[in-house]
């Protein structure tokens, strides 16, 4: 009976009490940011977006779509998704100059909502727009800019490296070296001249080089330069045959690198001169240009990648472009784009609306901590200049322009360093 | 049916109680909803002020980041002709687009704010308005970086319109400075360019443009070369192309400055009008919360008064109903408890209060009859207690072990029962009144008693119970327990009671334990096996040692402080596995004493052997009793070696007595099987169809002698360790024999490898035997390989350990090893023991080899050479044999190897005489003698040739050394050397040489030539004696 009258009055108490509390209900607390370049927040069913900075017109457009390409397929892997949210890519265009590259970042860094910077095709691009990335507090990643000062010059940081950047192509720190040591204990060179065209990649390049031909006891007769779009080479020719060179080392890109080689094969006076280019212009466009007049140029380039994955993504290129790549850059590409994925799908911190928040130092150290990534590439690990790709170079000679870049890649003469 | 009326003190205290205070419930639930409501509209408005204030905050941030942004780029476009182009982005137009990013940041967050306003504080202004303004950092960052790609396609350097333009008009003049004229024009037209850098006219690109126009139609005019007017007209082509481009980036870049203004003119009222907006909104949210304050005071104040008057009525109501009747039931109960029993509570309700009022009376008018029954019940029970008193007093007076006694507070004894008197010897008559230190207490215990009794009596400090040793009246003492306990007398006085327990009987017994405890203490001590007392520790899982003797712990190589907390399982890791902690729990759950079998146990720290017995000791504690047996096992071991040793030695013993025994009778046979062969050979044809049996004849002959030449090598002391070589040598030698090759030819499938230790101990040996033993060794490899395989052949420097020594009764030392290893099928555990037996042959019979004999000259030869020959399977199923020899330190004989020398056997006539007890061996070697060109004498014994010597002479004289009938051939060899010393003389034996041999030889005979010999050795051995 007692019970009987209790029942009500706790009832009504408990119902006081919840409209009491619910009266007092804090809102739901949002979340706080603490990463010290701040966080991007992506709201529910918005796209991550990644700036694309590539060079995409005139002689290196085939550079710029095989990074293009391998962050295609890069996307495909993921389903162009990434923890529930679209990717949406800004591609700008660099035109691989350094002007062109500063101010396509600038279309970058603009739009707060951007996470990260997937480029450059050139060194000359990326030493400016890595500058204006790392101010804005962006990371940004390259499968193709090879330039010793982006990041590290004998252990140390380069003369362009800037907080944020990473690459997963080779430092051409040891293409200079390989090089040097191939053109001295192999070919028996002792005097060598070299050309580069101003761009901080054919500088870095010449230097490494000109440092390790000293170092075994060359002599660098002539060290010339040409500006980007010249055409008229005989007189730095010239200049190379008077200085008494052996050999003739022009890390160019096209079209300059093309114009140096035809004029020099014109040149009666050059026909003992050895020339050696890189990687640049291990480029099939490249080989059709010259044709047979390429036969005898040696090249020093990054040892490409070889195995399943790596005969897996090609089948998938193939598939997805229709025709086989024209240079191997694409697979550093495509680890690249992978290895940015991952580290965003690691520090991004999902809301319960969906939304993320993606912290832009978080995404830096992340990169910078990650080791032995099984990449396409082989094993990755980012050192603190941002470099993570490895560093091996072969030398190889055109033999057969038929062949093209495969059969030129199989022509190996030499690896260093030479224990690999 | 009658309609009741519903009257308030009909009512129950809870139903008054639950209506009275849901009253006031009500007054409550009043106050709080006027509150809820208040302190809802007051954050509402509250909300409504934040949120427009953070509005107002962003718009201002957005107009301050945007006009930042504006003026960085401001300074992009003035400061980027002399700092450069690289320079002035970095200063400038960078930080101008971080800065505008910043801005559209905030215009996101601004747009979300706004879109989410309630109806009633929508935006005042049209959403074209505000989608207007919040794109406005949008449309400044696009046009504001369109500016600066403009501007980089101006002046770029090397690439820029502007350089490259100025490129131009510095080669024109350079190719136009052959005509002074045109150069004059020329550089009108270059100054025309430069003015427009300057001022950004149009004309003035304009005029230059015409100037270098009128050039060119000068220039058709002229004669000029045509490569100098090719190249002019290139440039001048270049220029107009060029000055185009840069007018129309100029151009567009002006519209993009207009684009600046116009975008600030738009964006400026709007900026204006938000803030407005939020102004409003501020100041109305501000009204509606002075409202509701006014609004909220009124509410709560009459609440307040309404609850005041309701709660006076609740208090009034309540005193009159409920507390007024309370307190005349609290008054009528306590003149109940003063006494007053016939006081009867007033009833004025039938609500609790007056039932709890009726039961009251019914109580009191019950508690009255029972308290007069009690008062008759006490008598009764008093005098109940004092029978049980005197009860009690002779139960305590009569206690036969219990000595009770009391003292007062003066310690004068009031108290003596009748077991005091036994205890003591006093009388209760004697000891009442006496003080207790006086009577009881020894001298020395008399102050610390006295002041214990002064503390308890005084103070209250209680004295425990406790052993003390009183005194008897005839001055023994007498050692008892005593318990003190004090009672308080109904007079306040207090009296102590010891109740004294005799300990005599217990001491005598403790003493008794303690020697024999003592007694079985010595016994464990010094007992020679081990004993371990163990307690189970976790359900019989494992045991703790308890103790163990001295004896235990030196078997298991233990101390007292690491015996400490030590289990069976700690002491034994593999206790479980030998059987030994199930047999342990055994006798722990069962008490039946067992036996564990004696048992090899070897861990880490113990290595031996044991015989334990276990048992449980009434407490349920285990005895392990243990003794070493390792000593023992050891000998029994050592006694089993020697044994087999001895019985195999014996063996060999018997064997080579056997061997010996009909040695010569077999080679005599032997040399008459392999001798006449041999001179049937000698006459038949080349092509005769005899050859063939009469050769395999032959040949059973020579491995018939090889068979009993073996058999003499087993007889021990035959293979005499006579040279010092090098083992390496040997095997060398044996390697580039034909026997070698032969075997390598008749085994394709086998592949043969060597390798050598290059630093091997020198050895003492008989290389003749120690090369048969290789080839032994070798052919026996050879043979158990059916199918591809390997034999390898090695030699190595190796120190053996005790191990080996003891079980192959090896020296300490250095030893020389060669050992063979075949991948072949290895040999039977079974067979191991008894391989190295004479004839203890696993091949079948009539097989290559055959003749039992091969391993036990090895054997026997290792055994001659102090050595030992070790036979094992290797891990991949073959066989290994291995050769002990001990090496020495005397210095190796030169032993030059020397190509066979041509060698003639023939004689010149020279006469000799054989002395052979047998027919057919004397034929035999005339015969032999005779073809080779000497001329012979055939006599039968020693007798005979001494006599022949006597009428005769002889170039040389061959003597067997076993006649018949007579004196020996040794006896003969001396008697003719007493004669002639110079006489020449070979002995023949069918033994090995012999210790009269040696003799004979060291006398001065020419050579030793053993049976069966065939043309050959005969011929060379002769020779050798001749030409001696």
């Amino acid at each position: 009976m007692q019970t009987a009258h209790r029942t009500p009055c706790v009832l009504l108490i408990f119902i006081l009490i919840l409209v009491t509390l619910n009266g007092c209900r804090q809102p739901e607390k949002e979340f706080t940011c603490t990463d010290k370049l701040g966080c991007v927040h992506v709201g529910p069913g918005q796209p991550i977006k990644i700036g694309v900075l590539q060079a995409l017109h005139a002689k290196v457009l085939p550079l710029g779509l095989a990074q293009l390409h391998g962050l295609e397929l890069a996307l495909e892997k993921h389903n162009n998704i990434l923890l529930g949210h679209p990717i949406a890519l800004q591609v700008e265009d660099t035109g691989c100059t350094a002007e062109g590259g500063a101010n396509a970042a600038l279309k970058i860094i603009a739009d707060p909502q951007s996470v990260a910077i997937f480029g450059t095709t050139c060194s000359q691009a990326a030493m400016t727009a890595s500058q204006v990335m790392s101010d804005a507090g962006l990371t940004m990643i390259s499968g193709n800019n090879s330039s010793p000062h982006l990041t590290s010059v004998n252990g140390v940081a380069g003369q362009h490296w800037q907080p944020g950047f990473f690459r997963t192509a080779s430092n051409e720190e040891n293409a200079g070296k390989a090089a040097a040591f191939f053109a001295f204990n192999k070919l028996g060179v002792r005097k060598a001249a070299t050309l580069n065209d101003g761009d901080i990649y054919s500088k870095g390049l010449i230097m490494s080089f000109s440092n390790s031909f000293a170092e075994l006891g060359g002599e660098i007769v002539l060290g010339a330069a040409i500006a980007k779009g010249e055409t008229e080479m005989q007189p730095v020719l010239a200049a190379v045959s008077q200085a008494g060179a052996e050999l003739l080392f022009f890390p160019l890109f096209q079209p300059e690198g093309n114009l140096i080689l035809l004029q020099a094969k014109a040149s009666p006076e050059l026909s003992d001169l050895i020339l050696m280019s890189d990687g640049a212009l291990i480029e099939q466009s490249f080989i059709d240009t010259v044709g047979n007049r390429g036969i005898g140029l040696y090249f020093v380039g990054p040892r490409p990648p070889e195995g399943a994955k790596t005969e897996q993504l090609t089948t998938a290129y193939l598939q997805k472009f229709g025709s086989l790549p024209s240079t191997s850059y694409y697979i550093t590409a495509y680890d690249a784009a992978d290895m940015l994925f991952y580290a965003i799908k690691n520090i991004s911190v999902t809301s319960p609306d969906g939304s993320l928040y993606i912290g832009r130092q978080a995404l830096r150290n992340m990169l910078h901590s990650i080791a032995n990534y099984d990449a396409v590439s082989g094993s990755l690990t980012c050192d603190r200049y941002g470099d993570c790709g490895t560093s091996v170079f072969n030398i190889l000679r055109l033999e057969d322009p038929s062949a093209g870049v495969k059969g030129l890649e199989k022509n190996v003469l030499y690896t260093y360093p030479e224990h690999l | 049916m009658k309609k009741q009326r519903l009257n308030w003190n009909d009512l129950g205290i809870t139903t008054k109680f639950s209506l009275a205070f849901s009253l006031l419930f009500l007054l409550i639930l009043l106050i709080i909803g006027t509150g809820l409501i208040a302190f809802r509209h007051i954050h509402r408005a509250e909300m409504k002020i934040h949120n427009s204030m953070k509005i107002g905050q962003l718009v201002l941030q957005m107009d301050r980041g945007l006009e930042r942004a504006k003026r960085l780029h401001a300074n992009f476009l003035i400061h980027y002709p002399y700092l450069g182009l690289q320079k002035a982005h970095e200063q400038y137009a960078q930080p101008a687009i971080r800065e505008i990013a910043e801005v559209i940041r905030i215009s996101t967050r601004l747009k979300t704010l706004l879109y989410s306003q309630t109806p009633e504080q929508k935006v005042t202004i049209s959403r074209a308005d505000l989608n207007l303004y919040l794109s406005s950092a949008n449309r400044f960052a696009a046009t504001s970086i369109e500016a600066v790609e403009l501007i980089t396609q101006k002046v770029a350097p090397e690439r820029g319109l502007e350089t490259r333009l100025n490129n131009v008009y510095l080669e024109l003049d350079k190719a136009l400075g052959k005509y002074p004229d045109l150069r004059a024009m020329h550089r009108e037209a270059f100054s025309y360019f430069k003015d427009y850098l300057l001022s950004r006219q149009r004309y003035l690109m304009q005029s230059s443009t015409n100037a270098l126009e009128e050039i060119q139609v000068t220039l058709r005019h002229a004669s000029l070369k045509l490569q100098d007017a090719e190249r002019l007209y290139q440039l001048f082509i270049e220029q107009k192309k060029l000055s185009n481009a840069l007018l129309d980036v100029d151009q567009e870049l002006e519209g993009k400055i207009r684009d600046f203004a116009l975008q600030e003119e738009t964006v400026r009222p709007l900026s204006k009008k938000l803030t407005e907006y939020v102004q409003h909104q501020i100041n109305s949210s501000q009204t509606v919360i002075q409202q509701l304050k006014l609004v909220t005071g009124v509410v709560m104040l009459a609440a307040a008064v309404i609850s005041a008057l309701i709660l006076f009525f609740i208090a009034k109501l309540t005193h009159t109903t409920i507390t007024k009747n309370i307190l005349l039931l609290t008054n009528t109960a306590q003149k109940f408890a003063m006494g007053e029993l016939d006081n009867q509570v007033q009833i004025y309700s039938t609500d609790e209060i007056g039932q709890l009022s009726k039961i009251f009376n019914a109580m009191a008018l019950r508690l009255k009859n029972l308290i007069n029954n009690l008062e008759q019940e006490v008598e009764k029970r008093t005098a109940e207690l004092a029978a049980s008193e005197q009860r009690f007093r002779h139960l305590v007076n009569d206690l036969p072990k219990l000595a009770v006694r009391g003292l007062d507070e003066t310690r004068s004894i009031v108290y003596w029962n009748k077991a005091c008197e036994l205890f003591y010897g006093y009388t209760s008559d004697e000891a009442l009144g006496k003080k207790v230190e006086e009577l009881l207490l020894p001298p020395a215990q008399r102050p610390q008693s006295m002041s214990q009794f002064t503390n308890w009596f005084e103070h209250g400090i209680i004295f425990p119970s406790s052993e003390q040793e009183l005194l008897h009246k005839n001055g023994n003492t007498v050692p008892v327990y005593s318990s003190p306990v004090m009672q308080v007398n109904s007079d306040q006085s207090k009296t102590i009671y010891c109740v004294d327990l005799d300990l005599a009987e217990l001491k005598l017994a403790q003493e008794s334990s303690r020697l024999n405890e003592a007694f079985f203490r010595q016994i464990f001590e010094h007992s020679s096996s081990g004993l371990a007392l163990c307690e189970a520790v976790d359900r019989g899982r494992n045991f703790r040692i308890r103790e163990m003797n001295q004896a235990g712990m030196d078997m298991n190589n233990l101390s007292r402080n690491t015996l400490a907390g030590m289990t069976i399982l700690d002491l034994y890791p593999f206790a479980e596995d030998i059987g030994l902690l199930p047999l342990m729990r055994k006798v722990w759950e069962t008490g039946v004493p067992q036996q564990h079998p004696t048992c090899h146990y070897h861990d880490k720290n113990i290595d031996s052997w044991r015989d334990t017995r276990v048992y449980r000791l009434p407490n349920c504690e285990i005895v392990l009793v243990f003794n070493d047996l390792t000593q023992q096992k050891q000998a029994e071991n050592e006694k089993l070696v020697m044994e087999k040793r001895l019985q195999r030695a014996q063996k060999m013993e018997a064997i080579g007595l056997m061997a010996g025994g009909v040695a010569h009778d077999l080679n005599n046979i032997l040399t008459s099987l392999t001798g006449y062969p041999e001179l049937i050979l000698l006459k038949l044809p080349k092509n005769s169809e005899l050859r063939e049996p009469v050769l395999a004849l032959k040949e059973a002959g020579e491995r018939s002698a090889a068979v009993v030449a073996d058999l003499l090598t087993i007889a021990r002391g035959v293979a005499r360790v006579q040279e010092v070589r090098s083992l390496n040598d040997l095997v060398n030698e044996y390697l580039g024999s034909p026997e070698f090759i032969k075997l390598k030819s008749n085994s394709p499938h086998i592949r043969f490898t060597f390798s050598y230790e290059d630093y091997l101990p020198l050895i003492q040996c008989s290389p003749v035997h120690v090369k048969k033993c290789v080839m032994n060794l070798v052919s026996n490899a050879a043979e158990a390989i059916e199918e591809p395989g390997k034999v390898h052949i090695s030699t190595q420097r190796v120190t053996p350990g005790e191990a080996l020594l003891q079980r192959y009764g090896l020296e300490p030392g250095e030893y020389a090893v060669l050992r063979v290893v075949d991948t072949g099928k290895g040999i039977a555990k079974q067979d191991m023991e008894n391989i190295f037996e004479p004839f203890y042959s696993k091949k079948a019979m009539g097989t290559k080899s055959g003749s039992g004999l091969g391993l036990s000259v090895v054997w026997n030869t290792m055994k001659d050479h102090q050595g030992a020959a070790i036979v094992s399977n290797t891990p991949d199923k073959g066989a290994c044999f291995e050769l002990y020899f001990p090496s020495t330190d005397k210095p190796a004989v030169p032993h030059p190897i020397t190509e066979q020398e041509a060698f003639s056997a023939s004689g010149s006539g020279e006469h000799i005489l054989v002395v052979e007890d047998e027919r057919q061996p004397r034929d035999i070697a005339t015969r032999m003698l005779d073809h080779l060109g000497y001329e012979t004498t055939g006599v039968e014994t020693g007798e005979q040739a001494l006599e022949w010597l006597t009428s005769n002479t002889a170039d040389l004289v061959i003597i067997d050394m076993i006649l018949g009938p007579g004196i020996s051939g040794e006896e003969t060899f001396n008697q003719i050397h007493n004669r002639n010393p110079e006489q020449k003389a070979i002995l023949i034996s069918g033994f090995s040489e012999s210790s009269a041999v040696k003799n004979a030889l060291a006398l001065g005979a020419r050579g030793f030539l053993k049976k069966p010999y065939n043309i050959e050795r005969l011929g060379k051995a002769v020779r050798d004696a001749l030409d001696s």
